[in-house]
């Protein structure tokens, strides 16, 4: 109960400074609009299609990229490294009973359920204007499979950003580690450009590492171009990696908090 | 001369600092650096399935890009470490401070500390840029260079106006904190040509005009492609959007509310 309370009284806040969440979800949709101007003339001078990719699908995609960006990918690292363990906030969550890692998660889900609303209420829209440019699958199973991806899609990069977050035990600066992660991240997501366009072992190798699983997966699930099968890999995937960063969380939390000083309280 | 001698005191200040903390120029000069050599990426990426996009090859659309981080360079190095402040100092009221200073508050905003680690990016970016226009054969003369500064000098004026003009709203917005993150994302569209924007509707062509002229009018000077219209469209944006944030950000101090805002 006390756990739906935090996770209320946050979403309280994101709707609060609803304009902040607005502005973030803007900036989440610029840059997948600007790829998909670029694409259509792209397109256009290719003869109307790239690699079997019409347009239509450009569109459908780069609508789920802002999606996804909003819903998705968390933005909790700054938070954690900035507020929580340079400024010493990282005190009062110590004093609670109830672990860091909720407690950031509940923090953070409400402004990714607001901010993923935004978009979906702007997809929507976009469907109803333009009804051949949006096609999402029609199969409940490929469905229901692709909202459970989604779910494992957040985990997995919450649980990746916290790990981020927590390299500020040890770097008083980690702004360069950020920035480096974000340009590694807008590659091998997916984000810049669908993966299929990059070459085999350029694919493989981002198939093999975790950010794929945080956006382009996710995203082509809902668009039905995986098979149940594959779908199944992906979901399996997605939990050898949340495997893996626990450990990898639990070792860096266990170890970054005995290095942890704060004074004033 | 006072507010140059200001000037070059406030960058010896900066030196000072990039000496004090070193760790932290490195880590501001490595992903200045990486943010340079990802658009050079990205901008190869998405051309490697098309030789030819809005009338632009790909060599011209990877110079473009490698040109407009030598103008980012500059900017980000003088300028964008002010805009990341300019919020928090409106929330905070410390705008009284600047306010009390006997220097112009708009100097006080945009040119108070500098990220010189991004020059580094300016550095590496006009090597680059020079090597691709040798290997390019791009045919290049000193009229054209010369067009490419004056250009390039108008181009930052206009990117400076456009962003301290929208930064002023956060007068009457004081919580968003996070608006030059987003009009550094769509001032992105300026590392694009502006033939990729005409085919969208003229209205929302004539909002991204000013932006979309930043990068490409000075680069297509550079390579003898320019036409004069755009050049003169480009000094009078920087002209006119730089004197409408001089008069707007007079009119929004009127507004200014201080911490109790």
């Amino acid at each position: 109960m006390r756990y739906f309370r935090i996770f209320f009284l946050q979403l309280q806040h994101a709707i609060e400074a609803r304009s902040l969440s607005v502005v973030w979800f803007l900036t989440s949709l610029t840059t997948p609009l600007l790829m998909l101007i670029f694409w259509s003339g792209a397109t256009a001078a290719a003869g109307g299609r790239i690699f079997s990719w019409s347009y239509s699908n450009f569109a459908t995609y780069y609508l789920f990229i802002a999606l996804a960006s909003s819903m998705l990918t968390a933005h909790i690292e700054e938070d954690v490294a900035f507020e929580d363990i340079n400024k010493g906030n990282l005190s009062q969550y110590i004093l609670k009973p109830f672990p860091y890692y909720t407690s950031k998660f509940l923090l953070e889900l409400p402004w990714r359920l607001f901010q993923g609303s935004l978009a979906i209420s702007g997809i929507v829209i976009v469907a109803l204007f333009f009804k051949n440019l949006v096609s999402v699958t029609s199969s409940p199973i490929i469905l229901l499979l692709a909202i459970v991806i989604a779910i494992l899609a957040f985990i997995l990069s919450f649980t990746f950003k916290m790990i981020l977050g927590l390299l500020a035990f040890w770097f008083t600066e980690i702004s360069g580690v950020m920035n480096v992660n974000e340009i590694i991240f807008s590659i091998a997501s997916g984000t810049l450009i669908p993966l299929e366009f990059f070459p085999n072992n350029l694919r493989t190798l981002f198939e093999i590492l975790p950010f794929s699983y945080m956006i382009y997966y996710p995203i082509i699930a809902f668009l039905g171009k995986l098979n149940t099968t594959s779908l199944l890999q992906v979901i399996l995937m997605q939990l050898l990696w949340i495997f893996i960063f626990s450990l990898v969380y639990k070792f860096t939390w266990a170890k970054g908090r005995k290095t942890f000083t704060a004074v004033g309280l | 001369m006072r507010y140059l001698n200001l000037f070059i005191t406030l960058i010896k200040i900066s030196f000072s600092r990039i000496l004090i903390y070193r760790g932290n120029f490195a880590s501001h000069a490595t992903s200045s650096v990486g943010w340079g050599i990802f658009s050079v990426i990205s901008i190869m990426l998405l051309t490697s399935k098309t030789p030819v996009v809005f009338g632009w090859s790909r060599n011209e659309l990877i110079l473009l890009t490698v040109l407009m981080n030598v103008i980012f360079g500059v900017y980000r190095s003088f300028i964008d470490a002010n805009f990341w402040r300019f919020s928090q100092i409106i929330h905070y009221g410390d705008l009284d401070i600047v306010l009390l200073k006997p220097v112009d508050s708009q100097f006080q905003m945009s040119l108070w500390i500098f990220d010189l680690s991004s020059l580094l990016r300016f550095l590496f970016a006009s090597i680059f840029a020079v090597y691709l226009i040798i290997i390019f054969h791009i045919p290049v003369s000193f009229v054209s260079i010369l067009f490419f500064f004056i250009l390039s000098t108008a181009s930052i004026i206009l990117l400076y106006s456009i962003t301290f003009i929208l930064l002023t709203l956060t007068i009457w917005f004081t919580r968003l904190s996070n608006l030059i993150d987003l009009i550094n994302t769509v001032t992105n569209a300026s590392r694009y040509p502006k033939e990729m924007f005409e085919h969208l509707t003229t209205f929302v062509f004539f909002i991204l005009l000013p932006i979309v002229i930043i990068i490409s009018t000075p680069v297509k000077a550079l390579f003898q492609k320019g036409s004069l219209s755009d050049s003169i469209l480009l000094l009078a944006f920087a002209f006119v959007f730089f004197s409408i944030s001089r008069v707007f950000w007079k009119f929004a101090l009127r507004f200014y509310a201080s911490a109790s805002g």
